[in-house]
């Protein structure tokens, strides 16, 4: 087994939650810690924009 | 009659909450139909079709888009301030907790986190995705329409670093017994499963459940893993993983077959393995898995009492019931020409599990996931024959909540396959756990009684077979959605390859 799954399989299962907030506060309610991030769709959701900062995050 | 579109620039909300606030607005008194969506080019699509958009509206997918037909200006009014009122309440609600706007600054606020759970639109996914990897978190990505290319870069990623990445489209995980995403309260045990089946996975755990055993992990890779262009880079390491967890004593497999180079090497793999595995591999043939060791099981039900029977050496044996009987009773109480079957499902393995049962009963079903393309329906929205949806697909959910969270389209979909006189049965599953509609049963059985009552008022009798896929811990409890459905008149199976078995039996009957 990797390190990093034997890590997470003897540990708390500690989530961040990107999307449907509902599956956090299921986490929660598990107790386990959970935080949800309050996603938008980056560079407002412009296809254009992102295409943009893709490449420039490639350089 | 009055109507409104309204568009709110830049607002995003997730698919849920915008399907509880057009819930909320639904209910004024006077609205004949409301929705609030993103504004995607489906979502677009399905508020056109109900008449609440004009088509030439000009807006984008990061536009929520609100729409509203009622009776007269006063209703539409009260629609918009309880939509408002639930969106404000639900900002409130959080406004408490410190919210980050990015997977770093969540990470600084939970240094410990070691899982990212990722349901945001399928477009950008992966870079959230490849963020969580990068951070050296294992990843949970629930999106759909995510390209096959960026799986593999992911999970190749993800293997160089040890680190799970299960999915695109996986809905289903319980690590160290807490459920994620959609998932059931099971109890904690020594059977390990990897697989490649969402509903196939929550099947499998409530049920070992119910036969008495118990769940170390249950690991989900998405349903493209054992595809030869990924190569089942997953489920290698998840299998790795279960069979060195001391927490594990036996392994179960649950997925559709792997492609032949892919079995291969999962058949070499797990031929070294000390633990015993049991696989499922649902249509495939038992030759698949010769020389590996493995323990063949022909659906999700065998497969979970052999895995508890390996693991605990407690056997459950099966309640054989007066099917047969049921079936003639039924079968003698349909009008002339009642002879199709219809089955709605919410979950995509569970659709496959009773396509298979049928087939094996000499059916021809068509589906919108049927593999022969001669059986695939032409439009998904017009059934045919006999016919078994999946109603988590793609179609169904482009820009639309899972079913498994909003019932709306299925629910209109009984009363429309009700409508058809050639209609004799209705199977349905309904899926609870965390994650799902908090009551799921009670979401469909207002549509089931509704159907049942319009077959009547033709003279048709309609029989409308369930199983609900869930535990007595679950939020919704097991018993308690049973016995809602009965009490909308479903006959309530088991399990789900019983309700299919059941619906087989009777088609034989009819035919």
């Amino acid at each position: 087994m990797s390190k990093a799954i034997n890590m997470l399989f003897s540990n708390k299962v500690a989530v961040v939650n990107a999307g449907i907030a509902a599956f956090a506060d299921a986490s929660r309610e598990q107790g386990a810690e959970s935080v949800h991030v309050e996603w938008k769709p980056p560079a407002a959701g412009s296809e254009r924009l992102i295409a943009i900062l893709n490449k420039l995050k490639k350089l | 009659m009055s109507s409104k579109c309204e568009i709110r620039k830049d607002a995003y909300y997730d698919s849920v909450t915008l399907m509880l606030a057009s819930g909320k607005m639904c209910d004024v008194p006077g609205v004949k139909n409301a929705a609030a969506m993103m504004g995607t080019d489906h979502n677009r699509a399905l508020m056109k079709a109900a008449g609440l958009i004009d088509g030439d509206l000009q807006f984008s997918p990061n536009d929520a888009v609100i729409g509203i037909l009622a009776e007269e200006d006063a209703a539409v009014d009260k629609a918009l301030a309880a939509l408002d009122e639930f969106l404000t309440k639900k900002a409130a609600s959080g406004a408490k907790d410190i919210k980050p706007k990015t997977l770093e600054g969540a990470k600084r606020l939970l240094p410990e986190a070691n899982l990212e759970i990722i349901s945001v639109p399928g477009r950008f996914a992966a870079a959230e995705a490849e963020k969580a990897l990068d951070m050296g978190m294992h990843v949970l990505l629930f999106s759909d329409n995510v390209t096959i290319e960026d799986e593999i870069k992911l999970k190749e990623k993800a293997v160089e670093k040890g680190l799970l990445m299960m999915g695109p489209d996986c809905g289903t995980a319980i690590i160290n017994g807490i459920a994620l995403g959609f998932a059931n309260a099971v109890r904690r045990g020594g059977i390990g499963l990897a697989a490649a089946a969402g509903t196939g996975l929550q099947e499998a755990t409530v049920l070992i459940e119910r036969f008495g055993g118990g769940v170390s992990q249950a690991l989900g890779t998405g349903g493209r893993d054992l595809k030869e262009a990924v190569g089942g880079l997953m489920m290698k390491l998840c299998l790795n993983a279960l069979e060195s967890d001391p927490g594990t004593d036996t392994i179960v497999i649950v997925s559709k077959p792997p492609h032949p180079t892919v079995m291969a090497e999962i058949a070499k793999q797990i031929s070294a393995f000390k633990k015993p595995v049991v696989s499922c591999f649902l249509g495939g043939n038992p030759e698949i898995l010769k020389g590996s060791g493995a323990i063949w099981a022909k659906d999700i039900e065998s497969a979970a009492r052999i895995a508890v029977s390996l693991s605990t050496g407690i056997n459950r044996e099966k309640e054989e019931e007066a099917v047969s009987d049921f079936a003639s009773s039924e079968a003698s109480l349909y009008k002339s020409g009642q002879i199709h079957l219809r089955g709605l499902y919410s979950g995509g393995t569970l659709c496959y599990e009773s396509m298979l049962a049928l087939g094996e009963a000499g059916l021809e079903i068509r589906s919108n996931i049927a593999q022969d393309k001669k059986l695939q329906l032409e439009d998904p929205e017009q059934s045919v024959g006999h016919t078994l949806l999946d109603m988590g697909d793609d179609y169904f959910t482009n820009g639309m909540a899972h079913p498994m969270i909003d019932p709306r389209q299925r629910a209109q979909r009984v009363l429309k396959e009700a409508e058809d006189p050639s209609v004799a049965v209705i199977l349905l599953d309904c899926v609870g756990g965390y994650g799902s509609h908090e009551n799921p049963a009670g979401a469909i059985a207002g549509a089931i009684k509704k159907a049942k009552r319009l077959a009547a008022q033709e003279g048709r009798h309609l029989t409308v077979v369930a199983s609900v896929c869930g535990t007595e811990g679950d939020p919704q409890k097991r018993g308690d959605q049973e016995n809602i459905l009965r009490e909308a008149g479903a006959v309530v199976a088991a399990c789900n390859g019983d309700a299919a078995r059941l619906g087989a039996e009777i088609a034989r009957k009819i035919s």
